[in-house]
């Protein structure tokens, strides 16, 4: 039940839904948390595959931007596994957390935000043709968006990568980030785009999870599972609201998670 | 060299045509997530279904196998928790897999800025798994 609750809340905001299952599994289960951490991974992956095959059918997650934004985090996912036993991970705990409750402001700011106005994309978005366009079911009508600042979310993707890859958690808020603060597409263009990309971050550790054991047949399947009907779910829902409502929604996700970060690094 | 669309339905540039980046690689690439999540939900409900109904993991207690191989020649021995851990492993694959997909779609679309970023992605993946090394 939980994980269906994770799978849609992540298919809708483009989250890995492991800011649900690692909590749940540890806080009200009990289980251990590299446990957690294993069935999470299996839950991100669940999620952004199971999301993305509706969100890429119906143009929502667009697979340019995704694919040319993976470059930084595949990078930073690597570079955040070798550097983890160099750097203190309760540093990074309150830095990415401070990070993260900054960026709830920024996220406050533009509340009142339906779609972003562009007038011209970046020259590299233009080159890489990364503008498109959605069809917004709340709306009724198909949205042309133009794509800013690529490089700006190239360097916050390599962050989120590299966070992944440091503290071994989700890092589908930072990606929705990059897109939504950075590259100023519309938000849902921004959570369905996370979706799809998620599961690729989270592929580069779960072969080293794999092989350790730390993903536990009796959990990770039921996990899956629920994980995977949630998204089917999620995903029909998230269209029918308007990125307003969605940017409401994730403000207490967005604080919740920041004061998750900065505590368990205090 | 992107598809065109013209709609009615303009936005608040409508006097420019609707561009969609990639229309034709859209469905392919749903198309091949849908294969995958499909195919690795069947045999993970198959596998729980299993060890639900035989109470048997097929394996000591608190065990269970890690090895590729050891998945296979479990899964084929029919052993529930075998069953489990290869469909895992095919969820786990299926990014991977739809990011080969992607290199192939731009390579027919002769984006070779595409073909690039996807190929790099495609490198950086198939390294994390041989060194055993990324986090994410």
């Amino acid at each position: 039940m939980f994980s269906v609750a994770a799978g849609i809340i992540g298919a809708m905001l483009g989250l890995g839904g492991g800011i649900i299952i690692v909590p749940v599994l540890t806080l009200i289960l009990h289980l251990p948390l590299r446990d957690a951490i294993g069935a999470s991974i299996v839950s991100v992956i669940a999620t952004s595959s199971g999301a993305a095959v509706a969100y890429v059918r119906d143009g929502l997650s667009n697979i340019r931007i995704g694919m040319f934004l993976e470059i930084a985090t595949t990078t930073g996912a690597v570079m955040g596994a070798y550097l983890a036993g160099v750097l203190s991970a309760t540093l990074l705990y309150v830095i990415f957390g401070l990070m993260l409750a900054y960026s709830a402001l920024a996220l406050l700011q533009n509340r009142n935000v339906e779609i972003p106005q562009v007038q011209e994309s970046h020259p590299l978005a233009q080159k890489l043709k990364l503008a498109s366009f959605y069809h917004d079911q709340v709306l009724g009508r198909d949205i042309q968006y133009q794509v800013a600042n690529p490089y700006g979310g190239l360097g916050m993707m390599w962050l989120a990568g590299l966070m992944s890859g440091l503290l071994g958690i989700g890092s589908g808020l930072f990606k929705v980030l990059a897109m939504d603060v950075f590259m100023k597409l519309p938000l849902k263009v921004s959570t369905a785009t996370s979706n799809f990309m998620i599961g690729v971050t989270a592929a580069a550790s779960a072969g080293v999870y794999f092989a350790r054991g730390d993903i536990q047949p009796t959990m990770a399947a039921p996990v899956a599972i629920g994980v995977l009907l949630g998204a089917l779910l999620g995903t029909r829902w998230m269209v029918k609201f308007r990125n307003k409502t969605l940017r409401y929604v994730f403000v207490p996700v967005l604080l919740a998670t920041a004061g998750e970060m900065i505590l368990r690094g205090a | 060299m992107g598809p065109f669309k013209a709609s009615a339905a303009g936005t608040a540039s409508s006097d420019q045509p609707l561009v969609r980046s990639s229309a034709e690689l859209d469905p392919i690439i749903s198309r091949a997530l849908l294969i995958g999540v499909t195919i690795s939900a069947v045999i993970l409900i198959l596998g729980f279904v299993l060890y639900v109904a035989t109470g048997s993991s097929g394996y000591a207690p608190g065990t269970f196998p890690l090895a590729i191989g050891d998945v296979l020649s479990g899964a084929i021995q029919l052993r529930p928790f075998a069953i489990i851990e290869f469909g895992l492993f095919l969820l786990i694959l299926t990014p991977v897999f739809r990011v080969a997909i992607g290199i192939v779609g731009f390579a027919l679309e002769h984006d070779s800025n595409l073909v690039a970023a996807t190929s790099y992605v495609f490198v950086v993946l198939v390294l994390s798994f041989l060194l055993g090394k990324a986090g994410g």
